[in-house]
């Protein structure tokens, strides 16, 4: 008799970023970010929408569930640290504690009630600590049998900051755990709130008048344009240790006790105000953002470099927001003491849904099945929903929709023939990607050798700020001939140098100080966007396009056909590939093309 | 329901979800000066010494490992 399949169900909500993850038998068959459904950007309410599709994908019931798991500890969090940090900042934490009173006892230390009433659901839930949640995340993904775990966010319930092995020896010793098979893993060391370098980066992203908990990746890419001139006022802002263990000087900092990040002391050590949200960006804000990135970097070199003293290990996992510091990965995968390092595409919060469901699979169900667990490696992220060419089709016609259906082979090369030059496409292909990146499935695409679909792309199309940078995505047996880096990087999260010779050849996507924020891809990971930029070197001899993800700023990624046909329709995107279906601007009936102003209000800004 | 009694329904939770706020408002800042305010000084007060104490050499501290049974609970 077939042995029925184990499914878990892991959530992540109630801070940024919702999510939830489905596995069967240990590995995953869904994954989304709830932002995508209910189209809020970084949606932090309960994920009933991702729940309902993973279940629906899955074609069972939340009765058929074997486990739920909850990211983190909610009690931990609230009767623990909450509740402590009220009587330190007490009377000041007024205002916050009446704000965070409210939505903890409204909703937050509910979940299986939550569960109970969204989902009938009437089981038991399991709840991982939010920082256990994010090493899972990133070791069981990873594909090593031994690694020291690094994690970095903003806080979980009391940690910011851990390293962790995992591996079946025992880390202090050496000694592999006798009887041990399989590899768990556990967290050795951590920081705790409020010393946080995630909150410290959030701190001078607000400093700089972006938005905090969506922005910081603002902060990173405006960090080229500056010189490193207050490295030491930032320094003043913490006392470092060499072991990369850090405390923040709270005096300049209001996150504890206030609803905004830094006060006045940060304002008169910096030297100036607060930048006011969509001020003009002056040569001192971007002088600070390249120091806060220094800083950062410095720190997380330290800590990766205890990690490796402290578990002995070859290889390294990172998970946690600061995780999704592309530059600094990259500084550590050269650093050259691990072998190789594994990120987690979706290390910000919404990872934690996938790393709960991960560490129940691997501590309590590993036993019930027929193989024995082998540590699988996350070659891709695409677990979200997707859309058959009828489906396409039928959204097309009932909107009155001109398009073109191509074959699977004309579909590649008309589609590489219209990337030449100066077109911008829309390219909305299977299944949606989970994380915070477009790997090629929900994508913005243009060539990147024209300098100019740099600002086309940034003023035209996203309607965001003219020095963000685009990211490359390249064919991976290619990449080492444009850029100083010798392995696949599948989740655009690391940054590497173009090489020089190259950087007049793919100058939309050489960020100014000659780097990019790269993304390699194989056949097997994505067959059809593969094909796309193969037939693209063909015919130009360039095997790099520019990816960005497919949607406007502040809007979450396109989920459905409608959605990428909205976004479509409002900006001046050129032509839109959906399934095999081909739509042209050009074709489209004035009346119902651009209102972007109209569509561009319904998001807020990031 | 009928419409007339409709609105007056929509007029009653709007009311009641005002008083709400206001209740609950009036009941946290209570709590806030009384039940926080005392245990909050004493606190401070036992506090005090640790404001004298060393810096430590490192800001790591002990992960204190957790069984599979922990998982179990929200704390």
């Amino acid at each position: 008799m077939m042995q029925k399949p184990i499914y878990i169900l892991g959530i992540s909500c109630y801070y940024h970023d919702s999510a939830a993850v489905l596995l069967k038998d240990g590995e995953i068959i869904f994954a989304a970010q709830e932002e995508r459904f209910t189209r809020k950007k970084h949606d932090q309410s309960f994920p009933k929408n991702t729940i309902k599709h993973a279940l629906g994908f899955a074609g069972i019931t939340i009765d058929e569930v074997d486990a739920v798991g909850f990211y983190e500890k909610p009690f931990t969090k609230f009767f623990d640290r909450i509740l402590r940090t009220f009587f330190k900042t007490w009377p000041r934490g007024y205002v916050q504690y009446l704000k965070a009173m409210q939505a903890w006892m409204k909703e937050k230390l509910w979940i299986p009630q939550q569960l109970k009433k969204e989902l009938k659901y009437q089981g038991d839930v399991s709840y991982v600590q939010h920082h256990e949640s994010h090493a899972a995340s990133a070791f069981f993904c990873s594909g090593f049998d031994d690694a020291a775990i690094v994690t970095v966010d903003g806080v979980g319930e009391w940690a910011t900051a851990t390293i962790g092995y995992g591996g079946a020896r025992n880390p202090e010793s050496g000694i592999r755990n006798s009887g041990s098979t399989s590899s768990g893993f556990r967290l050795l060391k951590e920081i705790h709130y409020p010393h946080s370098l995630g909150l410290l980066y959030s701190a001078i992203t607000y400093y700089l008048g972006f938005r905090v908990n969506s922005a910081e990746y603002k902060v990173m890419g405006l960090a080229p344009y500056g010189e490193p001139k207050y490295v030491d006022q930032i320094k003043e802002l913490m006392d470092i240790k060499d072991d990369g263990s850090f405390r923040l000087k709270m005096k300049y900092f209001s996150y504890e006790h206030g609803l905004r990040m830094t006060g006045r002391r940060l304002e008169k050590l910096l030297g100036q105000k607060r930048r006011n949200p969509e001020a003009e960006l002056e040569q001192f804000h971007k002088d600070v953002a390249r120091s806060v990135q220094e800083v950062t970097e410095e720190v997380m070199l330290k800590i990766v470099r205890h990690a490796k003293e402290l578990t002995g290990s070859d290889y390294l996992c990172l998970a946690g927001g600061v995780a999704l510091n592309c530059v600094a990965n990259g500084k550590i995968l050269r650093l050259g003491i691990f072998k190789d390092i594994f990120v987690q595409p979706a290390s910000g919060d919404a990872g934690g849904a996938l790393g709960v469901a991960k560490a129940i699979w691997h501590r309590s169900c590993t036993y019930n099945v027929r193989t024995m667990y082998s540590q699988q490696k996350m070659s891709h992220a695409s677990f979200g929903p997707s859309f058959t060419n009828d489906q396409i089709e039928s959204t097309l016609e009932a909107k009155n929709i001109p398009f073109q259906k191509l074959s699977d082979d004309d579909l590649i090369q008309t589609v590489a023939s219209l990337l030449e030059g100066i077109n911008v496409i829309g390219w909305f292909q299977g299944r949606m990607e989970y994380g915070p990146r477009a790997l090629g499935n929900r994508s913005i695409i243009a060539d990147a050798r024209n300098k100019e679909n740099w600002q086309k792309v940034n003023l035209k199309i996203k309607f965001r700020e003219s020095f963000r940078p685009f990211a490359p995505t390249a064919l991976e047996e290619r990449v080492s001939d444009y850029f100083d880096l010798d392995r696949p990087s599948p989740f655009m999260l690391l940054v590497a140098d173009v090489h020089p010779d190259k950087r007049d050849e793919i100058p939309a996507v050489t960020h100014v100080d000659g780097s990019a924020r790269i993304q390699t891809i194989n056949r097997e990971q994505n067959p059809k966007y593969y094909d796309l930029i193969k037939a693209f070197e063909e015919k130009t001899g360039c095997p790099v396009i520019i990816n960005t993800s497919f949607n406007v700023r502040g809007e979450p990624i396109v989920c459905t056909p409608e959605d990428a046909l909205n976004c479509f329709l409002n900006t001046h995107m050129d032509y839109l590939v959906m399934g095999n279906c081909l739509i042209k601007k050009s074709e489209m009936p004035e009346e119902i093309i651009l209102k972007s102003k109209e569509y561009l209000e319904k998001f807020e800004l990031d | 329901m009928p419409k007339p009694l409709r609105f007056l329904w929509r007029l009653w939770m709007a009311f009641s979800h005002i008083l709400g706020i206001i209740m609950s408002t009036i009941i946290l800042t209570i709590l806030w000066i009384v039940g926080f305010g005392i245990y909050a000084i004493v606190l401070k007060i036992i506090s005090i010494p640790s404001l004298f104490k060393k810096q430590p050499e490192s800001y790591w501290i002990d992960v204190k490992p957790e069984t599979i049974d922990h998982m179990k609970y929200p704390f």
